[in-house]
């Protein structure tokens, strides 16, 4: 079984499973294929390079739009995190509070759950999209360009949020809010590769559940074990994240305010055909490994 | 070790075990009793976690106020209830820590959604009509997304509380095992102890308890040969070697006690003996007495009618006859009286190898020629003490019994030595003193006597001969003649190795050898005729015996038929009698007291007494007087009347 995923600390259950041998244990042989983004892995998987892949609701409900509904299941959220997503704004341009973001320029990148996470941001602090001027931007030139001046402000995830605020030191001010928007750090499936082998989806997250619990008993030791991929993190990287693995109701509303955002953002196109989040849930095989984990009040099987 | 120490260990022993073990299960039940309390309280949690998520669910501007006081309540509540497992150590109080953030963090997220549905709670009415739908919408994604963030915050915490729970329960249930483990080992613990207890109380008291009780019943049936030999060094064992050393005691006093019973049962035999041989003798010397009285008659009446007739005529041959019965008769007589110590005769020194040599011609005329006699008489210097004719009664019986024994044919040896005796030569037995003694032996090669036979040998009479061939007097008269002469008389034999009689006799001591009682032939010579003789004698036939000899003689003869009659003789006739011939025993007054009034009276009468019991004269009379001993010939008679009135004892007198 080939799992996609994002080189994150969210995704630390999968390689501590693979290291710790737990999909062996379970006689399932798994190939973790690191890709940058969650996005990258869910387009990944769709292209059949992986059976399965690991992304925040986001790039989901992105594909859904795209009309890759059918062709993904969401099995479980492996980890989610409430701190993870941040604006960080220059002080020294006179930003002190969020309100003094209205007319400036926020750096952040386009389709992904960043930019919901800041349309929620600009809400809470009664600005609208209209009220400050966006400006799309690579994660990897997000730093540059709120270090060089060409941007305000920026709304990014972890672990560049602690490199920028490592970067700008004094001149960064911070904006968290870290109840508005729930990370949640998805496995998802091709439909087909579900269907097919429900054996073996039970058995990597049965896998995956072992490894939470290890994940969230002794966070050091998980640390240590993703250090070869991610390399030195900073300090208090890993504090937003917790590790409890479900298959919640409340995913299903946060996927269809995303796409209700999508669709009024004009990010997509209304799809042509009738849409349902549900469609898309298969708490099956988490029930099957462990029932009270799934808190989902309806969906597929 | 001892009883009391034993007993105290197992006691510590078993109260330390208690304790420890109690104080091990106690602690186990306290942890289980907190851990089952502290389950109850995450069900309880759990619920509230149950209430806060519906609440927010249910958050409305209509119930805003009242969602607020519950939500506020509810999370009072749950805080109280984390706050009692506050005490939690070790994991579970860091399991505990992990849920606090997200409570709070919950927390923070409802009051955010609180302050979102605010204006429009305040407003009481529908939205803000002035705000455009997309803002609207916006509003409503952001509400959605902060009720999706409270429940996922608290649904994190019911997991993670799931999974506290889960290891409680997995704790719970090791308590459980563990209880049930140590209740099964204190159980069995205590099980083993009773076991040992129990096993110590057999072993240390019950047991030798009971070799105690057997031991003790077994003295108290005089099994006392019995020892309890409990090798132990505690009370038990100095209790047992105590009774063992009494018992010991008690057997030395018991052995003791039996040799004295022995040798009573064998004195009293003795003196059953002594009782017997008494009765006899008194009934022996009864019979000897008027025996001899008879005979004396007999013999005097012979010898005067032989002297009338003439000599060579067949009558006198047949009146020599009746004397010689009458001699065998007086043989008789003497051992009767022998037997029964009434031998007359006054025992004094004598040299047994010449009263033994001197009997070998009457030996041999005893045996027949097929027997052989071999004499192997010593030489003695020592002489022993004996009275007449003991010696050679001694030894006529031991070689007639010899003779009966050896029958047809056989070897008869006498022997006679002198020894000196050491303490321990088996000759002396019990009854004599070492130092010089004369042995006298008659050996045989009879037929020899079995041990029953042996045991019986000196019994009176008691014989293995043909009837009328013995009258099983002749041995027992031996002991008793050896008794009196102070030695001992022992017998070897066994059936078929004939027999062995030693009589050994000590010698006496040495003393000047005895006055020659012989003296001038011409005192014999004295003459009775015209002398006056007092014949006193309450046995008539006696009494006219002597009486017709002394007249023929020529005596002038006075007789009384007792004591009284003679002392009114003498009252009468003192002055005219010279000579008083009294019976020592008579009615009326014995001899010696008619003597002492003749005496009296005249004292230059003489006196000369009859006895048939061979008592010395001076045992019975105030003076000194001769002694003719019953039988007596007339020969005899008439010489001891001559010795009297010469006023010395005769010959045949003493």
């Amino acid at each position: 079984v080939r799992i996609a995923t994002a080189e994150q600390p969210l995704s630390a259950a999968l390689h501590v499973a693979e290291r710790r041998g737990l999909f062996a244990d379970r006689d399932v042989d798994v190939e973790l294929l690191p890709t940058p983004t969650g996005r990258a892995a869910l387009q990944a998987m769709l292209a059949g390079e992986a059976e399965l892949a690991t992304t925040a609701e986001t790039p989901i409900v992105l594909a859904a739009l795209d009309g890759h509904a059918d062709a993904i299941a969401v099995l479980a959220t492996l980890a989610q995190s409430t701190r993870g997503l941040a604006v960080i704004a220059r002080a020294d341009r006179g930003i002190e509070r969020p309100p003094d973001l209205a007319g400036r320029s926020i750096g952040v990148t386009p389709k992904t759950n960043v930019e919901y996470f800041l349309d929620l941001f600009l809400t809470l602090h009664g600005l609208g999209p209209a009220d400050v001027r966006l400006v799309p931007t690579a994660p990897e030139d997000l730093v540059g360009r709120a270090l060089d001046g060409s941007l305000d402000a920026v709304a990014t995830f972890e672990p560049h949020t602690a490199r920028l605020l490592e970067a700008l030191g004094r001149r960064a001010r911070p904006f968290r809010e870290p109840h508005i928007y729930t990370w949640l750090w998805n496995l998802c499936g091709r439909t087909d590769f579900v269907g097919r082998s429900p054996a073996a989806a039970r058995a990597v997250l049965a896998a995956a559940l072992e490894a939470t619990g290890l994940v969230d008993d002794a966070p050091e030791a998980a640390r240590a074990a993703m250090r070869p991929i991610l390399g030195p993190l900073p300090k208090g990287s890993w504090d937003h994240i917790d590790f409890t693995m479900s298959l919640d109701q409340a995913l299903v509303p946060k996927l269809e305010n995303q796409a209700d955002w999508a669709l009024e953002s004009r990010r997509r196109a209304a799809p042509a055909e009738p849409w349902g989040v549900l469609r898309m849930m298969r708490p099956g095989p988490l029930r099957s490994v462990d029932p009270h984990r799934v808190t989902l009040i309806s969906g597929g099987a | 070790m001892t009883i009391r120490k034993r007993l105290s260990l197992l006691f510590v022993g078993l109260l330390s075990l208690l304790l420890v073990g109690g104080s091990v299960l106690t602690l186990t039940m306290r942890d289980a009793q907190r851990r089952a309390d502290q389950t109850a309280r995450a069900a309880h949690a759990q619920q509230y976690l149950f209430d806060l998520v519906s609440l927010a669910a249910d958050v409305r501007p209509r119930n805003l106020a009242r969602c607020r006081a519950q939500w506020a309540a509810t999370r009072s509540a749950l805080a109280r209830l984390v706050s009692q497992d506050a005490a939690l150590e070790g994991e579970e109080r860091a399991a505990l820590a992990r849920l606090a953030p997200k409570t709070e963090d919950a927390d923070a997220a409802f009051r955010l959604l609180a302050k979102t549905l605010e204006p429009e709670a305040a407003g009481g009415g529908p939205p803000d009509p002035s705000s455009s739908p997309p803002a609207r919408a916006r509003r409503d994604r952001l509400r959605a997304e902060l009720r999706a963030h409270l429940t996922l915050d608290l649904r994190s915490t019911q997991a993670k509380l799931r999974h506290q729970q889960a290891r409680l329960h997995e704790a719970t249930r090791d308590d459980f095992d563990r209880l049930v483990i140590l209740a099964s080992v204190l159980l069995g613990t205590l099980l083993l102890s009773f076991v040992g207890l129990a096993w110590t109380t057999e072993r240390s008291f019950l047991r030798p308890l009971g070799q105690v009780s057997e031991g003790m019943q077994k003295i108290a049936h005089e099994e006392l040969e019995h020892r309890l030999a409990l090798e132990r060094s505690d009370e038990l064992g100095a209790l047992a070697r105590a009774f063992d050393h009494m018992v010991e005691r008690l057997e030395a006093q018991r052995d003791e006690r039996a040799r004295a019973e022995s040798a009573l049962s064998s004195k009293e035999e003795e003196l059953r003996q002594a009782q017997k041989l008494e009765a006899l003798g008194l009934l022996a010397g009864g019979i000897a007495h008027d025996f001899n009285n008879m005979l004396t008659v007999m013999k005097t009446y012979t010898e005067m009618a032989q002297g009338e007739l003439e000599s060579g005529s067949e009558a006198a041959e047949d009146m020599e006859s009746v004397l010689q019965a009458a001699h065998k008769a007086q043989t008789l007589t003497h051992q009767l009286l022998a037997f029964a110590r009434q031998k007359p005769g006054a025992p004094e020194p004598t040299d047994a190898a010449e009263v033994c040599a001197a009997m070998e011609k009457m030996l041999r005329r005893l045996l027949d020629a097929s027997i052989a006699l071999d004499l192997r008489i010593e030489p003695t210097s020592s002489r022993v003490v004996a009275g007449p004719g003991w010696l050679e009664q001694v030894v006529m019986n031991l070689v007639v019994n010899a003779r009966d024994a050896v029958g047809a044919r056989g070897h008869i040896r006498l022997e006679v030595v002198e020894r000196e005796l050491a303490s321990t030569d088996p000759l002396l037995g019990d009854a004599l003193a070492p130092g010089r003694c004369v042995v006298l032996s008659v050996i045989d090669d009879g037929e020899g006597m079995s041990e029953a036979t042996l045991a019986r040998v000196f019994e009176p009479f008691f014989t293995t001969k043909a009837p009328h061939r013995g009258t099983g007097l002749g041995l027992s008269t031996v002991r008793g003649i050896v008794h009196r002469m102070g030695g001992r008389i022992r017998c070897e034999s066994a059936p078929g190795a004939g027999a062995r009689f030693d009589v050994v006799l000590p010698a006496a001591a040495p003393e000047a050898e005895p006055a020659s009682a012989s003296a001038g032939a011409s005192d014999l010579d004295l003459e009775l005729s015209g002398r006056t003789v007092l014949i006193a004698d309450d046995e008539p036939l006696i009494r006219a015996a002597v009486a017709r000899a002394l007249s023929a003689e020529g005596s002038r003869v006075l007789t009384a038929d007792d004591g009284a009659a003679a002392l009114a003789l003498i009252e009468a006739e003192a002055a005219s009698i010279d000579l008083l011939i009294t019976d020592m025993v008579m009615p009326g007054a014995h001899g010696p007291e008619v003597a002492g009034r003749l005496r009296a009276r005249r004292p230059e009468a003489q006196v000369l007494f009859l006895s048939g019991q061979g008592l010395a004269v001076d045992e019975v009379a105030p003076a000194p007087a001769p002694l003719l001993v019953k039988p007596f010939t007339l020969e005899d008679l008439t010489a001891a009347a001559r010795a009297a009135l010469a006023g010395r004892s005769s010959p045949a007198s003493s």
